[in-house]
C-alpha cells in the first residue's frame, strides 16, 4: 500500500472514531453548529492533502487544514484556548508558508535549499522538535474528539507532504535529506522525552507522546525501515493515540482538570477508564500486548547501534515517565489539597475508545500472525 | 519590460524599510497595501501582460480587501500605534538595511539568477521575507504580527512571479484565498483577544507553558 493511501485510510477511520464520539461528547446544540461544520471540512482538507498530486495544491489543502481546524481549537472559548488558536494560527502560517518557499525553489531546481525550507515548514505542521511549540498548547485546549483528531490524522498527513518531497529529490541529494529528516526525529524523541519525565498535565503528557512518535516514524522512515512496518507504526500509533485523547477528553469531563495531581484513584471511581487509560499508556508506549512493540523493535534491531541505543534509551525515560503518571492517576492517593472529585458521565463516551482499542489488538494480532509464519 | 520591473522592485526597498521605522499601524497598513499592489502587478509585468484576470484579484485582495480588514480591526480594538517594540525603529531600519545589503550580496557572490526574469528579483524576494518575520519577532501588538505574516507572504510571491511559475489558475486562487481567510480569521482572533485580555499585547498571551505547579498556583 502506498503511504498516500494507508493515511487516507487512517484519516477516514480516525474521523469516522471521532465524529461517532463527538456526537456523545459536543452533542446537538446551537453553539456546537460550527463545530459540526467545520469538523467534516477539516477532513475534506485532509482528504484533499492526501489526494492532490500537484505539490502547490497540497500546499492550499494543508494550510486549508491550518484554518479550518485554529476555530475548533478555540471551541471552549476561554482565554487559553484563544492564546492555543492564536499560537497554532501564527506558528504554523509561517511554517506552511516557509514550505511555499521551499516548493517554489524546490520547482525551480534549487533542491537543497528548496528541501531544507520544506522540512522546516511541513516538520512545523508535523510537530518535529525544535518547530513543535505550537502542538502541546493547541492538543491541550482543544476539545477531546479534535485532539485526538489533530494528532491522529494532521501530524500524518504534514509527514506525507515531506516525503513526497524527499521522493523527488535527485540520487546525490538523498543522504542529506535523509540526515537531516533523522536529525529532527532524535530531536523530536529528545525533546519528548525530557518534557514527559516532568509533565503535570495529562493532555500536554499526550501531546508530548505525539511528537516522540512522529519522531520515532521520521526515524523510521530516514533509515529506510520495512515499508510493513513503518506504516503499522504510523497506523498503531494513529489508533491508539486516538483512544488516549478521547479517554483523556472524557476524564477532563468527569474530573474538570488537567492536572495530573489533582486526578488520583480512577480505579475506585471510573474503573472502565481506568483500564482504558492504563491499557492506552502501555500500548503508546510500546508494551509487548501493542502492535507498536513490534515496531519499535524493527527500528531499534535494523538502525545501526548508535540510533538504536539513543532510541532506546530515550523511549525507556518516556516509559517511565508515563507510566508513572498513569500508577499515579488510577491507584494513586494524590495531593489533598489540590485533589478534584468525579462527576459521574455517560457509558455511551467509553463507546469509541474501547472499539479503537479492539481495532489495535486486531492489528497487532495480524501483525504477530504475519511475523510468525514469515 | 524589465524597467517596469526594476522600478517596481526598488520601490519595494523603500517599502520596506518604511514597514520597519514606523510605529503608527495606519502607516503599517498603508505601506502593506502598497506593496500588495505592486506585487499585484509583478506576474503581470513579466509574462507581458497574460494573466490579467487573476492580477486584478490579486491587487484587489492584498491591495484593498485585506487591508480595509486590518483597518477595521485596528478600529475595533482602538489601537493606533506600536507602543516600545522590542526592537526599536531607528534599530529596526537599520537591520533590515543591514539584510538587504546582505542578501543582494550573497545573491551576487552565488550567481543565483540563470532563470530569474531580473536580477533584483530575488534579493528582494529574500528582504521582504526577512522583513516579514522580523516584524513578526520585533512588534508586540497582534495587528503588527497579522501585517508581518502578510509582508512575508508577498515576500513568497515576489519569489513566485519573478520565476514565472505556472501553478494554474485554480492553485493560484487557493493559495490566495488561504492567505484571505487566515487574515479574517486573525482579524476576528484580534478582536476577541482584546475582548478577554482588554489589550492585544501578545506578552499577554503567556498562560500556556510547562512551568508545572506555577501554574497550578496561579488558578
Amino acid at each position: 500500500m502506498t503511504l498516500s493511501k494507508l493515511i487516507l485510510a487512517i484519516t477516514t477511520i480516525l474521523f469516522v472514531g471521532c465524529t461517532i464520539h463527538s456526537i456523545f461528547y459536543i452533542g446537538f446544540k446551537k453553539r456546537t453548529i460550527l463545530y459540526w461544520i467545520l469538523l467534516p471540512l477539516f477532513f475534506a482538507a485532509m482528504c484533499a492533502a492526501c489526494l492532490i498530486e500537484n505539490l502547490a495544491g497540497m500546499w492550499v489543502a494543508i494550510e486549508a487544514t491550518t484554518l479550518l481546524s485554529a476555530p475548533l481549537i478555540c471551541y471552549h472559548y476561554t482565554a487559553e484556548s484563544l492564546e492555543a488558536m492564536w499560537k497554532y494560527l501564527i506558528i504554523c502560517s509561517i511554517g506552511i508558508g516557509l514550505a511555499l518557499f521551499g516548493t517554489l525553489l524546490f520547482m525551480n531546481g534549487w533542491y537543497i535549499p528548496g528541501f531544507v525550507f520544506v522540512l522546516a515548514g511541513y516538520g512545523t505542521k508535523m510537530g518535529l522538535a525544535p518547530f513543535h511549540t505550537w502542538l502541546p498548547d493547541a492538543h491541550s485546549e482543544a476539545p477531546g474528539p479534535v485532539s485526538a483528531f489533530l494528532s491522529g490524522a494532521l501530524l500524518n498527513c504534514s509527514f506525507l507532504a515531506i516525503t513526497r518531497f524527499r521522493d523527488l529529490l535527485p540520487e546525490e541529494h538523498i543522504v542529506f535529506a535523509d540526515n537531516a529528516i533523522l536529525a529532527l526525529g532524535l530531536f523530536s524523541l529528545f525533546i519528548a522525552a525530557v518534557f514527559i519525565v516532568r509533565q503535570t498535565d495529562y493532555k500536554r503528557l499526550l501531546a508530548y507522546s505525539s511528537i516522540e512518535h512522529m519522531g520515532l516514524i521520521a526515524i523510521m522512515y530516514s533509515l529506510h525501515a520495512d515499508d510493513f512496518i513503518f506504516q503499522s507504526h504510523i497506523a498503531a500509533h494513529s489508533l491508539t493515540k486516538m483512544m488516549l485523547f478521547l479517554v483523556a477528553g472524557n476524564l477532563l469531563l468527569a474530573y474538570g482538570t488537567r492536572n495530573i495531581a489533582s486526578v488520583h484513584g480512577l480505579g475506585r471511581t471510573m474503573k472502565l477508564h481506568a483500564a482504558l487509560w492504563m491499557l492506552g499508556i502501555l500500548f503508546i508506549c510500546g508494551m509487548p500486548p501493542s502492535a507498536l512493540f513490534f515496531t519499535e523493535i524493527g527500528l531499534v534491531c535494523s538502525a545501526p547501534i548508535w540510533v538504536a541505543s539513543v532510541v532506546m534509551v530515550l523511549l525507556f525515560v518516556v516509559f517511565a515517565g508515563m507510566s508513572k503518571v498513569a500508577i499515579g492517576m488510577i491507584f494513586g492517593q494524590g495531593d489533598k489539597l489540590h485533589s478534584a472529585e468525579a462527576k459521574p458521565i455517560s457509558w455511551t463516551l467509553s463507546i469509541v475508545p474501547v472499539l479503537a482499542l479492539v481495532v489495535h489488538f486486531l492489528v497487532f494480532a495480524i501483525l504477530f500472525l504475519c511475523c510468525f509464519y514469515a | 519590460m524589465n524597467i517596469f520591473a526594476d522600478i517596481i522592485l526598488a520601490s519595494l526597498v523603500i517599502i520596506n524599510l518604511r514597514l520597519a521605522g514606523s510605529s503608527r499601524l495606519g502607516t503599517l497598513i498603508r505601506a502593506v497595501a502598497l506593496q500588495g499592489f505592486f506585487i499585484g502587478l509583478l506576474p503581470l509585468i513579466f509574462t507581458g501582460g497574460e494573466h490579467w484576470g487573476i492580477t486584478l484579484i490579486n491587487i484587489a485582495v492584498k491591495g484593498v480587501l485585506m487591508p480595509i480588514m486590518l483597518t477595521y480591526a485596528m478600529k475595533k480594538t482602538n489601537t493606533k500605534r506600536e507602543l516600545e517594540p522590542l526592537v526599536g525603529c531607528g534599530k529596526s531600519v537599520a537591520i533590515i538595511f543591514a539584510i538587504t545589503l546582505m542578501s543582494f550580496y550573497f545573491c551576487e557572490a552565488r550567481h543565483i539568477e540563470a532563470e530569474i526574469a531580473t536580477r533584483l528579483a530575488v534579493p528582494l524576494a529574500f528582504t521582504t521575507i526577512a522583513t516579514g518575520l522580523f516584524l513578526i519577532i520585533s512588534r508586540r501588538k497582534a495587528i503588527t504580527q497579522v501585517i508581518g505574516f502578510l509582508v512575508f507572504e508577498n515576500g513568497v510571491s515576489i519569489f513566485g512571479a519573478s520565476i514565472a511559475m505556472e501553478y494554474g489558475l485554480l492553485i493560484e486562487l487557493g493559495i490566495l484565498l488561504d492567505v484571505f481567510v487566515l487574515v479574517f480569521i486573525l482579524g476576528i482572533a484580534i478582536y476577541d483577544i482584546s475582548r478577554t485580555f482588554s489589550s492585544i499585547d501578545i506578552d499577554k498571551l503567556n498562560h500556556l507553558g510547562d512551568r508545572g505547579h506555577i501554574h497550578l498556583r496561579r488558578h
